[in-house]
């Protein structure tokens, strides 16, 4: 005898992507770099893309508007041709 | 459905992963039937998709959802319509459930079926007592938790939270003898309900028993909204004020409007800059850009209004006969506050209105 119950997270569960597989060599890739648009973290970001830029990659930058919305369109567009992106929180 | 060797074994399942804290009704089917007695709609119709986890919400979780908060049927379209507001994109949800902040959907219930759905406006409003408000408010809660993932600590950032963020809904008071509700300024006739949800924070209460006039009242209330710990501080956007049923005859029986309350809370819930580049949220970077609407950002004497614009305060009139308290709510700036309104005549159990407020 069971007892059976709803579940309440709902019937469509989402699953979460699987990770990518990690570059062999960062050499020649384009590292797109998210700025969440909190103070420093264009600091920690851009620290973080300098020391990635001498394992040979080339960074580009991209910026939330506002920390507290997901990034517009046009930003996830731009980051979608990098070959890896690295995001962070400033604070 | 989910499989337990017993009762017991599921509800201990279910205050641990699915609960608030709380002890909850466990959602088997005969609960759940019931509860989808409260709605037209087909259970499996799909709502949309909870963020952050971005799970399908059909009729049928929310009713799951709504047993579990301990709600009745007849609060099911109230609920429905609530969570179609939360799922708008304006309202930003994401951003509501990950944030460090404590913001928390404040739910207004203005029109006739707020008392058939068992949502009062009478004394102790904000507090326990109300089974109905507090079903609403936890039912909204539970599935963010439970469809939208936002579970505390792990996608729910927030730093300390607000007792808000258990429950947090209201109805109005359409029997103080003041002015029209809440949903007929926003364009409603008298037998049409609507629900208003703004993300807000935990409620300050406003003491004032002193005054007479309403300027008097009105700039006390003026001056919490304006306090500096407050995002709206430094974001001038919206905010709710919940007025006691004593304080809003003062107002009325001196022949003033809702637009007048709105007027003097707009002009006097002000910061001077040198006040708020002394301490809050002032960004150098940032805040002189928003300053520049209402004066110069270099003159310390300019003043920062917390409203962007006298309509962007929510005015509903709600609590007890007695007693001059009423409560202030500022709000998270990032989402913006979004209406439905439920047809009379119940046709719509799922509110799918033209007339959607963009602002309140």
């Amino acid at each position: 005898m069971t007892f059976l119950v709803h579940d309440p997270r709902g019937g469509t569960v989402a699953v979460a992507p699987p990770l990518a597989r990690r570059p062999g060599s960062l050499a020649g890739l384009t590292l797109g770099v998210l700025d969440n648009g909190k103070e420093q973290a264009d600091v920690i970001l851009g620290r973080a893309a300098d020391l990635l830029a001498r394992e040979g990659v080339t960074p580009v930058f991209a910026r939330k508007p506002s920390f507290s919305r997901v990034a517009p369109r046009e930003v996830l567009e731009q980051l979608k041709a990098c070959d890896i992106v690295i995001t962070g929180l400033g604070g | 459905m989910l499989e337990f060797a017993d009762e017991a074994q599921a509800y201990e399942e279910f205050v641990t992963r699915y609960s608030d804290g709380l002890p909850v009704v466990l959602p088997t089917e005969p609960r759940v039937r019931a509860m989808l007695a409260g709605t037209r709609e087909s259970p499996d119709e799909e709502i949309g998709h909870v963020a952050p986890a971005g799970n399908v919400l059909t009729v049928r979780d929310v009713a799951v959802n709504a047993v579990m908060a301990g709600a009745e049927p007849r609060q099911l379209r109230v609920i429905l319509a609530a969570l179609e507001i939360l799922l708008d994109e304006r309202f930003n949800l994401n951003g509501v459930q990950s944030t460090t902040h404590c913001a928390t959907p404040l739910v207004i219930v203005s029109g006739p079926l707020a008392a058939e759905a068992g949502i009062v406006a009478g004394g102790n409003v904000l507090g326990n007592g109300n089974r109905g408000n507090l079903a609403v408010g936890r039912t909204l809660r539970l599935v963010m938790t439970n469809v939208g993932g936002g579970r505390p600590r792990e996608t729910d950032m927030a730093a300390q939270g607000t007792p808000a963020k258990i429950s947090f809904c209201v109805a109005e008071r359409l029997d103080a003898g003041v002015w029209p509700s809440l949903a007929q300024r926003q364009g409603g006739s008298p037998e049409e309900t609507s629900v208003t949800i703004m993300a807000a924070d935990g409620p300050i209460t406003v003491s004032d028993h002193r005054s007479a006039t309403p300027e008097r009242l009105l700039r006390n209330i003026a001056s919490t909204f304006a306090h500096m710990g407050s995002l709206n501080a430094a974001l001038p956007t919206q905010a709710a004020l919940l007025m006691a049923p004593q304080h809003a005859r003062i107002v009325f029986n001196a022949g003033w409007s809702v637009p007048d309350i709105q007027r003097l809370i707009f002009e006097n819930a002000r910061n001077p800059v040198w006040r708020l580049r002394e301490g809050g949220e002032w960004d150098p970077a940032l805040s002189p850009q928003f300053v520049k609407r209402y004066g110069d950002p270099d003159d310390g004497r300019t003043l920062v209004p917390v409203l962007d614009a006298p309509e962007r305060l929510i005015v509903a009139v709600t609590g007890g006969d007695t007693g001059g308290f009423s409560a202030v709510v500022t709000s998270w700036p990032a989402s913006l506050p979004l209406h439905r309104f439920i047809e009379a005549d119940g046709s719509y159990s799922f509110p799918r209105a033209e007339r959607e407020g963009a602002l309140v």
